[in-house]
């Protein structure tokens, strides 16, 4: 009992973060937002529930996953876009964009920074950004230049734009997309949607008479024609304005087929009646103005229970996703990772075997965590894992994890835990720094669509990189361990050697492998097999670099400290390969560009150069014996 | 061992080639942002030496070893060590495997990229097409249309028009003099201010306007427009000199030209290079899907029908993304479309090498694979050893 003590201590802590977080994510409301957020619609070409939507838009437009509202209170993201959807007229005086250009603000009304709060707090952490944030209506007053220049600044290239270019774009942009979800659900010209429909049952049979006289070329009473002709007319407008679809549709040749609220509403002058889907929407919104949450909260099973009835796998996937969002296992998994971080690096002052134990199963539950993330993404999109820049970070991490287990199993030292924690709590950063505002469960092109490719290739070739970082950060942890501590005793330095070794052995294996299937990837889809595409050079640029260390080995030219410098230059070379590749905006592989992200890269380099700088310190500065 | 083999076979050797092969690819995926990946290929894989051009002294000097050099150097590296320095034990039948399989790769990819030839086809919908373009290189064509059934087309390839020299084509009654060639260009007005130089055309769009060179461009989505001045004259000369027709600017993108000589018609025009199929290729649709509400390509594929001009035989295809049709010794694949969905790109390569790396690949793996679970195996023996 006294040995799992911190292993139970530990579990608890993590499992208690979990809990927390899914709590932290429902809205304190009357309103059931958790069903809410759970409908399906299409956007992006996927079936999404609505809490994505909100969640990515309030990412775009905000840059934060909640909202704060004037008088200061904070929004979960479907409580906003609930408002935005069905009352935009108290949405648009809500100041959700964020703007951070200077030169952007000095066009819009001028803001105070907030003052309020302590004046030690403001000393600490600054003014605070509440003046970086504006309403619509505040934007709207210089919308016209914005406009302009969005439209000047878009004939370029995004490369070439300036900040400012690239904030003006990207805020029109967000205005547009907001204005669009004003005008999904309800165009917002009558104050009441059901009444609309009643209105409309009302006027279309007499109307459908008319339409029908008209085509037999009889004479007809136009009087009775055109109320239906104006609601046709704004429906047409609303078709194009609205952002998602909301309609499902029986899929035809196993292709989705939903239909946009609008499509819907002129579908009633067909059918003479509005279609369930419809109706539970139009009692949403009706509700939702007049604060009536029970009538709210009795539409939504019913809305879930007509969706379903069409599609089904819409809905499954919906409530997954839901689920996903609030697991949000990756940031979660963060935590986990500190949290063994913690643990490992403490085991070794106290040469403690029970906080070392503890490390080990932590790790194992926030890998089975981090898996299970993987797993709903893989269920979500029917893709394999790596997908994109992002959801790669993601499986780097949880490559570096999965060997930091094996070689934990094996030695037992904590190394291997503290390793994984690193890695794993670095790549999630990067990965959540690569959102960058977009929905990362995006729909493939038809290039990389193909999942056998995906798995064979993608899979191995980023394991690949898992494997060359683990081996670049277990030396990093050997010369610093080395300088600083007496730790690396010549067993430790015996272990460490051979564990590098072998994984860049195996990192040798995975990105030569993953590299060949890419090329008859290549082969099958576009008859050639080798391109000198910059990807492609990067993936061999790795495989050349573990192969010299390899033969640098064998020949005895690098002993112990020559190989690890050279497993941390591995560092730089995967860095380059998996994004500063991406970088370089040129080639077939240029899924994920960024250009503001270089600089980050370039200090992860200087690092590592530093750290090999550190590893040929003399020997009289190392307190661990060294050799080699 | 013989000291010059003792070293041709060094892992010194290896080593050091390995590392310039790495610069030498950082350097040639770099600079493909200037040069594209056409131009960075060439300049830097496939060639012996990479060579810089000082235009004060007119000569281009090498400063690194190219893809040719390295790559041969490691073929003779591997070779020597494989003949000399590996015995050859069970154990070591994985690093064999490996050693083998990359003088194969090595000279699969020497293979590629000698004999490897891209070319694209464009076809609109409802059209029939029996010929590849070149991606790059352009031809200047003259086309006897005096016939009205049928076309006989004289065709002079971009690389003899880049010797400006005079040409004699079999067939045509007056030889071609090729006065300027411009590897890449752009149409201007021709006016009063207009330089001396781009005066020389008196016949045609040349008295309108004139081509002025512009740098190439090797980029992937840019193509350089070549333009050449040509002066035809006959090919009989009635004692001293023979009778000028007339000297044309031609450039793609302008109106063809035509010029009557002897009786006969003929059009002449610059357009890609073309090679001609023994096969045509009939477009009956091309369809591009979208995910729903969003551009985002979801597929795209040309229905064809491809007939054999020999045997008569007609077959359909469907060609799309990841599965490009095979055929005869040639691979389309779908690349692009254009012209609101109705017209199809599809890319076209001949690669005589295309089996090698499958080959070599397979050895390598293999032997990766071996030799890493001969050394797993040892590990786990030693430690269980350790453990006891």
């Amino acid at each position: 009992m006294k040995r799992s003590l911190f292993t139970i201590i530990a579990l608890a802590v993590f499992f208690g973060t979990i809990y927390s977080n899914y709590k932290r994510q429902t809205p304190k409301s009357e309103l059931d937002y958790d069903s809410f957020g759970q409908i399906p619609v299409v956007l992006n070409g996927r079936v999404q529930p609505l809490d994505s939507v909100a969640r990515n838009t309030l990412l775009a437009i905000n840059g934060k996953s909640t909202a704060t509202y004037q008088d200061g209170s904070r929004h979960q993201p479907i409580e906003w876009l609930a408002e935005v959807l069905f009352q935009p007229q108290l949405a648009v005086d809500r100041p959700v964009f964020r703007i951070h250009d200077d030169g952007l603000r000095a066009i819009l009304p001028h803001k105070e920074p907030d003052q309020s709060g302590s004046m030690i707090k403001r000393m600490l952490l600054g003014s605070g950004s509440s003046h970086h944030y504006y309403s619509l209506n505040e934007i709207r007053t210089v919308y016209d230049k914005i406009r302009q220049d969005a439209v000047e600044a878009s004939e370029i290239e995004g490369q070439l734009r300036n900040r400012y270019q690239n904030a003006v774009v990207n805020l029109a942009n967000n205005v547009i997309r907001f204005y669009n979800l004003t005008r999904t659900v309800h165009h917002g010209e009558s104050p009441s949607f059901i009444e609309e429909l009643t209105a409309l049952q009302t006027i279309i049979p007499a109307a459908i008479e008319e339409t029908e006289k008209q085509q037999r070329g009889e004479d007809f009473d136009s009087s009775k024609l055109s109320p239906m002709l104006s609601f046709m007319q704004v429906y047409r407008t609303f078709e194009s304005e609205s952002l998602f679809f909301t309609h499902p549709r029986p899929h035809v040749d196993g292709e989705q087929t939903w239909l946009k609220m609008s499509s819907a509403l002129d579908e009633i002058t067909r059918d003479g009646k509005p279609s369930e889907v419809t109706l539970h929407y139009a009692t949403l919104v009706d509700a939702y103005r007049q604060g009536d949450a029970e009538t709210f909260n009795a539409a939504l099973p019913k809305l879930h229970e007509a969706i379903e009835s069409i599609d089904p796998e819409a809905t499954s996937k919906a409530t997954a996703e839901r689920l996903f969002n609030y697991l949000s296992p990756f940031y979660v998994s963060i935590i986990g990772y500190v949290i063994v971080f913690l643990l490992a690096v403490f085991s070794w002052p106290f040469g403690s075997q029970a906080l070392n134990r503890a490390a080990y199963w932590t790790t194992v539950a926030v890998f089975v965590f981090h898996t299970i993330g993987m797993g709903f993404r893989v269920y979500i999109i029917d893709y394999a894992p790596v997908i994109n820049l992002y959801s790669s970070a993601i499986y780097v991490g949880w490559g570096a994890t999965l060997l930091a287990l094996i070689i934990e199993k094996l030695f037992k030292n904590g190394i291997g835990s503290f390793v994984a924690s690193v890695i794993g709590i670095a790549s999630l950063i990067v990965a959540h720094h690569l959102i960058d505002g977009k929905d990362t469960l995006e729909q493939m092109k038809a290039v990389l669509d193909s999942n056998f490719w995906l798995t064979v290739h993608v899979l191995t070739v980023t394991f690949g990189y898992a494997a060359t970082f683990f081996a670049g950060f277990f030396a990093i942890f050997y010369v610093i361990a080395g300088i600083t501590t007496k730790l690396i005793d010549k067993k430790v330095a015996k272990m460490l050697s051979s564990v590098v070794f072998g994984i860049v052995c195996f990192s040798t294996l995975f990105s030569f492998f993953g590299t060949v299937t890419g090329g008859i990837w290549a082969d099958q889809s576009w008859g050639r097999f080798w391109g000198w595409d910059p990807k492609e050079n990067g993936a061999i640029l790795l495989v050349l670099w573990n192969v010299i260390i390899l033969h640098a080995r064998w020949g005895g030219f690098a002993r112990t400290r020559g190989i690890m410098a050279m497993a941390i230059f591995g560092n730089v070379v995967t860095s380059w390969s998996w994004m500063g590749t991406n970088m370089l905006g040129i080639g077939l592989h240029s899924y994920g560009f960024m250009n503001s992200a270089f600089q980050y890269l370039a200090g992860f380099w200087v690092l590592q150069l530093f750290f090999i700088a550190l590893a040929y310190l003399p020997q009289s500065r190392w307190k661990s014996p060294v050799n080699g | 061992m013989k000291p010059l083999l003792k070293i041709l076979a060094s892992l010194e050797v290896t080593i050091g080639a390995f590392v310039l092969a790495m610069v030498l690819i950082l350097f040639g995926t770099i600079d493909q942002a200037n040069l594209g990946i056409h131009g960075a290929t060439e300049k830097y894989f496939y060639t012996v030496f990479v060579t810089q051009y000082i235009p004060s002294l007119d000569i281009s000097v090498p400063y690194m070893p190219g893809g040719y050099l390295i790559g041969f150097v490691l073929l003779i590296n591997m070779t020597a060590a494989i003949v000399y320095r590996f015995k050859f034990t069970t154990d070591k039948i994985g690093i064999w495997l490996v050693h083998v399989g990359f003088i194969l790769l090595l000279l699969g990819e020497f293979i590629s990229s000698v004999f490897q030839h891209e070319a694209s086809l464009t076809i609109d919908e409802g059209q029939t097409v029996d010929f590849t373009e070149s991606f790059r290189d352009s031809e200047l064509a003259i086309v006897d249309t005096t016939d009205p059934d049928k076309d006989r087309v004289y065709a002079i390839p971009q690389v003899m028009l880049e010797r400006k020299q005079q040409i004699s084509v079999d067939g045509l009654p007056f030889n071609i003099s090729v006065d300027d060639f411009m590897p890449n260009s752009v149409m201007q007005r021709r006016n009063e201010s207009t330089p001396d130089f781009a005066r020389l055309a008196n016949r045609g769009i040349g008295l309108q306007a004139y081509a002025l060179p512009i740098a190439e461009t090797g980029k992937m989505n840019d193509r350089n427009v070549p333009a050449v001045i040509v002066t035809l004259f006959s090919k009989e000369s009635n004692g001293q000199s023979s009778e000028v027709l007339g000297t044309w600017l031609v450039r793609e993108f302008i109106p063809n030209q035509s010029v009557s000589y002897g009786g006969r018609e003929y059009t002449i025009l610059m357009r890609r290079e073309r090679e001609m199929l023994d096969y045509a290729i009939t477009l009956k649709d091309f369809s591009h899907d979208r995910y729903l509400g969003t551009n985002i390509p979801k597929n795209f594929s040309s229905d064809v029908t491809v007939l054999d001009k020999d045997t008569g035989l007609e077959q359909d295809f469907l060609i799309y993304m990841n599965n490009p049709l095979r055929y005869d010794d040639l691979t389309f694949y779908q690349q692009g479309f254009m012209n609101d969905d109705k017209t199809s790109i599809l890319q076209v390569v001949r690669n005589p090498g295309r089996s090698l790396p499958y080959i070599s690949c397979s050895l390598m793996t293999l032997g990766l694979a071996l030799q890493f679970g001969i050394s797993l195996q040892r590990f786990s023996k030693r430690r269980k050893k350790a453990a006891a």
